[in-house]
């Protein structure tokens, strides 16, 4: 069911992925120099020479925005690969295990979900104070328990199958039957999710950019971007429009993907 | 729903954790940037902060049900009275937010199901996968932009023209004071500065009602007695709204709650971009003059509303479910 969706999303996220890689490998090809200012030069709308305009200060807001990428992208990740890996193991621990240990982890799991995510995400990030780290990890706190969720449910569904008793029968340990049987069959769905979930987690890292939390000047992220174009809407909107719908371009690129993954990695798929 | 409390609590632990635990440096956080050690003295043991911290715990939550939220440092003004002076504004803008996300996405959700896998229902999936995806501040700055100065047709920030004379205060929220008073200019002067706001949250959020609203229609239309009509010979109308809608009504429901959940995420931006004064503008606030006790306020009443909302949610669902009775 390759459509095109699916084309289209993987094109968004190669595209947003790849220029990620390079510019964050080489920031030099951007050529952006923050102290580069120009006077005369500000709040010029989109143009062969700026492509996507300039900001206040006469800095080309498309070497802005290629330098953000990289950021978002990455923290994105790092908030996503945690949360897979802390959600997963706990959620398929709790319904492998079951028991005490399944009561202790779903209260847990609930205790955080009955937050709003944002709020939750802002206020740990203002307490722990600016910076990107601080902001990945308070997105990740934030994000964990929605895949212990899917993890508990794959886990107690296959718990009970053939091959799993079977390999209970002969004597393999938790940590044995986790890593070879369970753990393959409930990464699919939290796969597919994941790739819903980047989308989650750049517009939770651009809101705490927004609200000045999370990644600081010099570095530049584009929640920041949309934050400092702002003030200049009436006049100048690209500035802060331009990031704002990257986001969500991506966001969408991301969600695509994720419904496409969902139908590769489906095991009732006939070959 | 007794079981709000467990979670009601659940709730405070978190929020006490990061109030009391993992705050870098909590005499700093709490007492603010003075530094005079008798002040530090003072706020250390009103605020228990040296005690262990099971002892912390149990006045967090004393203070907590007592109504002492904490003293903003920057303003100096309790945090509690602060927030009830915000919070009407919000709860103003969420109810009108989540009404018309209802009454928008669940028709959505129905059409496109009778009309599905048609071009109508694809647009309107997409419709509302663009909602979803977007970050809050695009779609408010991009209403703001079109309609405020494009179009010049709303205002750009504000509850009410400051021209116009603000109705006697019952509610705290606007547009209801000014309908109960009888203040017309007020009603309407506040209610066209809610439209944007309004609009910029039900765009971000509609998506979920619609997406449950056409499956749960989907399922209800196949049922048996939606093809026993049909060979009756009803007309489509009958069908599908009468026996169909009315149905497929109930899960949408449910959704309430989670709804209020992510509109409360929105609401701190949308607030902000359009200079409402509710908790999400109090909020930035908060956290650009690193007021920690009012960021601490500010994320316990959150949670708290997202509870309280369940609860509403729990009680609509039994009365409208005819199998559900408490």
């Amino acid at each position: 069911m390759l459509g095109f969706s699916s084309g289209l999303g993987l094109v968004i996220v190669s595209l947003f992925l790849g220029t990620a890689l390079v510019v964050g490998l080489f920031p030099g090809i951007v050529g952006y120099d923050p102290f580069q200012i120009s006077a005369t030069g500000i709040l010029l709308p989109p143009s062969y020479t700026h492509l996507f305009g300039t900001d206040n200060l006469g800095r080309s807001i498309v070497k802005e925005v290629l330098i953000a990428i990289p950021l978002d992208a990455f923290v994105s990740l790092g908030v996503v690969a945690v949360s897979v890996a802390v959600g997963g193991v706990l959620g398929a621990l709790a319904g492998y295990v079951g028991g005490r240990a399944d009561e202790i982890i779903m209260r847990v799991t609930d205790m955080f979900l009955s937050f709003p995510a944002l709020i939750l995400a802002v206020g740990i990030s203002a307490t722990l104070g600016p910076g990107a780290t601080n902001a990945m990890i308070s997105i990740i706190v934030v994000d964990w328990p929605t895949y212990a969720r899917f993890a508990r449910g794959d886990a107690l569904a296959i718990r009970d199958q053939a091959f799993v008793k079977a390999a209970r029968f002969n004597g393999r340990n938790i940590t044995y039957i986790l890593r070879k049987h369970i753990f393959p069959n409930i990464a699919p769905s939290l796969i597919s999710y994941a790739s819903v979930d980047m989308g989650f987690a750049i517009i939770t890292l651009s809101i705490l950019g927004y609200l000045g939390l999370g990644a600081q000047p010099p570095a530049v992220e584009l929640g920041m971007l949309v934050f400092q174009g702002q003030s200049y809407l009436s006049n100048a909107p690209w500035f802060s429009l331009i990031p704002g719908a990257i986001i969500l371009i991506v966001t969408i690129g991301f969600s695509f993907v994720g419904d496409a993954l969902r139908d590769v990695l489906d095991p009732t798929r006939r070959k | 729903m007794i079981l709000s409390i467990p979670v009601l609590l659940g709730v405070t632990f978190i929020t006490f954790v990061v109030a009391h635990v993992i705050v870098p440096n909590p005499v700093r956080a709490w007492v603010g940037l003075r530094t005079n050690p008798d002040i530090i003295k003072a706020y250390t043991e009103r605020y228990h902060l040296n005690d262990p911290l099971w002892t912390q715990f149990f006045y967090y939550i004393y203070d907590l049900i007592r109504g002492d939220w904490g003293t903003s440092p920057v303003t100096g003004r309790p945090v509690l009275s602060e927030l009830q002076n915000y919070f009407p504004a919000t709860l103003e803008l969420v109810l009108a937010s989540v009404i018309l996300s209802f009454l928008i996405g669940v028709p959505l959700g129905a059409i496109a199901a009778v009309r599905s896998n048609t071009k109508t229902d694809f647009s309107i999936s997409t419709f509302y996968l663009v909602g979803v995806s977007s970050p809050p501040f695009l779609a408010a700055l991009l209403l703001q932009f079109a309609f405020s100065y494009f179009l010049r047709v709303f205002p750009s920030v504000g509850e009410i023209s400051p021209s116009i004379q603000p109705p006697q205060a019952i509610t705290g929220m606007l547009v209801v004071d000014s309908l109960l008073t009888g203040n017309w200019p007020a009603f309407w002067s506040s209610l066209n500065s809610l439209v944007l706001p309004t609009l910029s949250l039900t765009f971000l959020v509609f998506g979920v009602f619609t997406r449950l609203a056409r499956s749960s229609m989907l399922d209800v239309l196949s049922k048996d007695y939606i093809r026993a009509a049909r060979a009756k010979g009803f007309t489509s109308y009958y069908v599908n709204i009468r026996h169909g809608l009315r149905t497929a009504l109930i899960p949408p429901v449910t959704l309430l709650a989670v709804v209020v959940g992510q509109l409360l995420g929105g609401v701190v931006v949308i607030e902000y971009v359009f200079g409402w004064p509710g908790i999400g503008s109090y909020t930035v606030n908060a956290v650009a003059t690193s007021n920690f006790p009012d960021v601490i306020g500010v994320t316990l009443i959150f949670a708290i509303g997202v509870v309280a909302s369940n609860l509403a949610a729990d009680i609509l669902y039994a009365v409208l479910d005819p199998r559900i009775r408490v």
